[in-house]
């Protein structure tokens, strides 16, 4: 490529000069007012925003702030007076830590068994690395019930325990590490795919050895990525409401405190001001990875993937990571296979009859949530695909005053966990201006606000890799800017496009910690109903839903490879 | 620095990549070579010829599917790259970015046992060796292209390797630095007087800097020789087509030439050991050629067809249109003339068809003819090469 490739990337651009600054939003205000068509869209995507995720999440703030009307921190210190209530904070921090410690620890180790250590069954274990992402939420705790709970096949059926108590920290460390490993893995798989191999070789050339060369060189130049992974992770596990719901026992923690108190006790502020504790770590982890971690970065995407012929690992680690590797793997697939197999007996831990009952009562009570769960999804995926290429675009390839904010304010709907958008929609939509709870719309704007930053990141992240030169190309050419837009633009971020779609569409399908404030008898959702019938043990049909649903993202995924070819690994895109 | 230089021998290097679909790529195919002391070679050849594999199995980034490597005469096939000494120049630089300068150049030293204040000092006369002293504290990102090449260069050379090898480690930077940066980087190889292995595809950089070429094709070494032998001397119509450019012109060989004629005689005093004078009929005239000594042998199979390998240069106008002169060995019909400044060049559509691309040096002396003209052709004699027709 260019010259100075791998030095040069790590320049951060200087800082222009104020007074430059200043005359350049000047000339490009006075440009937005003779693009009257960019001028709307900007005011028309800025409206959006405001009512679709600002004002939500304003509400949450001012009923903790002013339960009464007027401003008062009597919530927040009635929240911090109560151990049960204040440990439920230290709870969810400590949790969060834990998990983003060994889920960087395993997804390292992932990726650097697939990228540096010539580890066999490589294919393999990049699906299960990646299985977890598309995982219906519970599905892991049912499998830790029917594996170690009451009447478990691993506590009670092996070892014989009839009191083993699988609710707690312990279970929740291991449902979340298992089903978040995959982000870490994601983004340090980039790392280290992205670690030009001429660093590495170069290193051994000059006598390092394999152990020199991991601490000098590989190492420093993944630890920006090791902070990225850990922040999201970590900011991952703070909004992870479905796990704690089911799995935390006596361990409380604030996503499942807020909900409980807001829907169970009617406790509106003291909801909205565990939202708001809920919220500041999760932001401040988020921005600190965003406009802090991620500008450390060494690594940018050279195109090249790294390619050592030689195994840059001793045998030992080599055998260590895919030691790792296989464990993680065959927890997944025991874990897929027990939810599987406890939808086919009558009663798990007690009758083994296979049945298909559990089937027969599951499409009975979730017929209408599945239909209404399918058109929600399906209805919010275009939606979030358009309005998240729009606001690519104009970042990308527009020049306006006020982009970085716009940015920023895009990508919260990412950054806010699940609960507190919830808690908002509900505080902002339930009176006049705007009326929309108990409505189907209400969970499809939801969704379209909180999948949005996923489609803006990989719309971004591919407007990036076109060069501009191709389109003024075609615009040279003859083209009108619409069909440059369609015939060159289009078809050359669609695979990023459909990837993108496809996952807002399985996120949609498995959201939870918002869509559980706001479904109604009407618009009911396929994780909420999971989550009822988990709650009284139905697991049995509770795991027929589940499947269900694996089946609806399977054929959503087979859907999106058809129309793309293959399949094609979102880009500069980080799951929740 | 005192002198470290090992030579390096390569015995029938062979490299074979498994591709997608299980197809075999080789691409390294017995590659034997010795290389002296203290020499610069270059590996020269188009691309995926296999220049970069045969370089990185001699660094140990690529295990040979067979064949051994040698450096110093001490077998290194399996040691691992961080225990060969050898110090290679990235085409990428490779410079490590969240180090400086200082601490990307004094890198290698790290792993030798040197005292404190020793690295310091190499690093300071390396530093000025390159002409970066002061740039030690910069991040390698705050440096220019040709900046980068020499801090990558001073890194390979610190550490005072065995061997140095260079992949392409120009082709990043413009026409002028490289040609400035090939000129240094070939007066500190003499000086420091390291064996050297340089990987280009550039043939006018292997002509200024190597002591020796080794012209690839296809993973072989089609011919390897001073850059004066490749240029004169091509083995193959490969080599004659790769290095400069080149005119083949159809000959038929009708013997050795007879010696006893006295300019004969002075011709074949000037050849080298293995190669001997032919008389070839080229346009139904009877020139003196050089070939290989079993070149008469060869050219047998093919009932004495040869092919006469003639450089632009290698050829003089004589005379043109009406006062063509009696010397000129073929006359062609002028197709293309381009004033160069230092020269002309013509192209000519000779008798039988064939183009011929000729330079003039001296444009200023004569009259420069243009397209459309008649013109007489003479060609240096001493200049022209015999080779097999059909390699
Ligand atoms: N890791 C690999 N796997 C499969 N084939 C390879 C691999 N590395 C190189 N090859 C093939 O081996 C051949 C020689 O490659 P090599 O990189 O040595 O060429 P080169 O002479 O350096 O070319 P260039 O001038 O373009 O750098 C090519 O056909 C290439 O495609
Ligand atoms: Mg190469």
């Amino acid at each position: 490529m260019t010259t100075h490739q791998t030095a040069t990337d790590t320049v951060r651009n200087s800082p222009k000069p104020r007074t430059s600054r200043a005359r350049d939003s000047i000339a490009d205000l006075k440009s937005l007012t003779r693009d009257p068509i960019l001028l709307t869209t900007l005011v028309v995507v800025l409206l959006l925003i405001f009512v679709f995720v600002l004002w939500p999440i304003w509400k949450v703030l001012w009923l903790s702030i002013a339960p009464k009307g007027k401003l008062s921190m009597e919530t927040y210190k009635y929240i911090f007076g109560q151990r049960w209530l204040a440990r439920s904070f230290t709870n969810s921090l400590r949790l969060g830590a834990i998990v983003a410690t060994t889920s960087t620890a395993l997804g390292f180790i992932f990726a650097f068994g697939l990228n540096r250590a010539n580890i066999r069954c490589q294919p393999f274990f990049r699906q299960m690395a990646l299985l977890p992402i598309i995982s219906p939420p519970f599905m892991f705790c049912l499998s830790v019930i029917l594996l170690f709970g009451r009447n478990g096949l691993i506590t009670n059926k092996i070892f014989g325990m009839s009191n083993f108590n699988v609710y707690g920290l312990g279970s929740l460390v291991l449902v979340q590490t298992l089903g978040m490993f995959p982000i870490a893995y994601m983004v340090l798989d980039g790392v280290l795919q992205a670690i030009n191999a001429d660093l590495e070789d170069s290193a051994l050339n000059l006598g390092a050895s394999r152990l020199s060369v991991f601490t000098t060189v590989t190492l420093p130049l993944a630890t920006p990525g090791l902070a990225s992974s850990w922040l999201l992770v970590f900011v991952t596990s703070l909004a992870d409401f479905a796990n704690p719901m089911v799995l935390a026992g006596k361990y409380d923690v604030l996503s499942v405190q807020a909900y409980l108190q807001f829907t169970g006790m009617y406790n509106m502020p003291r909801g909205s001001a565990l939202a708001i504790l809920l919220l500041i770590p999760a932001l401040t982890a988020f921005l600190v990875e965003r406009y802090w971690v991620s500008r450390r970065s060494y690594v940018t995407v050279t195109g090249k993937p790294s390619m050592h012929s030689i195994p840059m690992v001793s045998r030992g680690v080599s055998v260590f990571c895919e030691v790792v590797c296989w464990i993680t793997a065959i927890a997944t697939i025991l874990f897929y296979s027990v939810v599987i197999g406890g939808a086919f007996v009558k009663l798990w831990g007690i009758n083994w009859t296979p049945t298909m009952e559990h089937f027969k009562y599951a499409w009975d009570v979730g017929k209408n949530s599945i239909r209404s769960t399918v058109i929600m999804a399906g209805a919010a995926t275009p939606l979030t695909g358009f309005l998240a290429m729009v606001i690519a675009f104009l970042i990308v390839r527009k020049r306006f005053p006020g982009k970085g904010a716009l940015g920023f304010m895009a990508m919260l709907g990412y950054a806010v966990p699940g609960t507190v958008m919830g808690i908002g929609y509900i505080l902002a939509f339930n009176q006049p201006p705007i009326v929309l709870t108990g409505t189907g719309l209400i969970i499809i704007l939801c969704f379209v606000f909180r999948e949005m930053p996923v489609g803006i990141e990989a719309g971004v992240a591919s407007l990036q890799q076109i060069d501009p030169s191709i389109e003024e190309a075609s615009r040279n050419l003859g083209a009108s800017t619409g069909y440059t837009f369609r015939k060159i633009t289009l078809p050359l971020i669609k695979p990023a496009l459909f990837a993108g779609l496809s996952y807002s569409f399985v996120r949609s399908m498995t959201a939870v910690s918002a869509v559980i404030f706001l479904v109604s008898a009407r618009w009911n959702h396929l994780t909420a109903l999971t989550l009822a019938q988990t709650e009284i043990m139905r697991l049995g049909a509770a795991s027929a839903l589940s499947i269900f649903l694996i089946v609806i993202v399977m054929v959503a995924f087979a859907v999106m490879r058809l129309l793309v070819g293959k399949e094609h690994r979102p880009t500069g895109m980080i799951p929740r | 620095m005192e002198s470290n230089a090992k030579s390096v021998r390569l015995d029938s290097l062979t490299k074979v990549f498994i591709g997608p679909g299980n197809q075999q790529v080789v691409a390294a195919d017995n590659v034997s070579l010795t290389i002296n002391p203290g020499d610069l070679v270059t590996f020269l050849g188009p691309s995926g010829c296999g220049k970069t594999t045969t370089l990185r199995m001699v660094a140990g980034f690529e295990n040979p599917t067979s064949g051994r490597v040698f450096i110093g005469g001490r077998d290194v096939t399996s040691l691992p790259p961080n225990e060969r000494d050898t110090a290679m120049v990235f085409q990428s630089y490779a410079l490590f970015p969240h180090m400086t300068v200082g601490e990307n150049v004094a890198y290698g030293l790290r792993f030798r046992n040197v005292s404190k204040e020793e690295k310091e000092e190499r690093v300071r006369r390396i530093m000025e060796l390159v002409g970066l002293s002061g740039f030690e504290s910069r991040q390698p990102g705050q440096l220019s292209g040709g900046q980068q090449q020499r801090v990558a260069l001073a890194r390979s050379l610190v550490v005072e390797p065995q061997v140095l090898l260079f992949d392409e480690p120009l082709s990043n930077l413009d026409a002028k630095l490289r040609e400035q940066m090939r000129e240094e980087i070939r007066r500190i190889q003499t000086e420091l007087s390291i064996t050297a292995i340089y990987v280009t595809h550039d043939q006018s950089e292997a002509m200024a800097m190597s002591d020796r070429i080794v012209v690839m094709n296809h993973g072989r070494i089609e011919q390897e020789g001073t850059p004066r032998e490749v240029y004169s001397e091509p083995g193959s119509k490969f080599v004659a087509d790769f290095i400069g450019r080149v005119n083949f012109l159809p000959g038929k060989l009708t013997g050795e030439a007879d010696l006893s004629d006295e300019r004969a005689a002075e011709m074949a005093s000037w050849l080298e050991a293995g190669r001997t004078l032919y008389e070839v009929l080229i346009f139904d005239r009877r020139l003196l050629v050089e070939g290989q000594d079993s070149l008469a042998q060869v050219a047998g199979a093919t009932s004495g067809r040869v092919l006469v390998v003639c450089r632009p240069e290698a050829a003089t106008i004589a005379g043109a249109n009406e006062s063509i002169s009696p010397d000129a060995h073929v006359t062609g019909r002028i197709v293309k003339a381009m004033y160069f400044g230092s020269h002309m060049e013509y192209g000519i559509v000779l008798e039988g068809g064939s183009e011929f691309t000729l330079i003039d040096f001296n444009p200023a002396k004569s009259q420069p003819l243009s397209v459309g003209d008649t013109a007489g052709l003479r060609f240096d004699e001493a200049s022209l090469h015999a080779l097999p027709e059909g390699r």
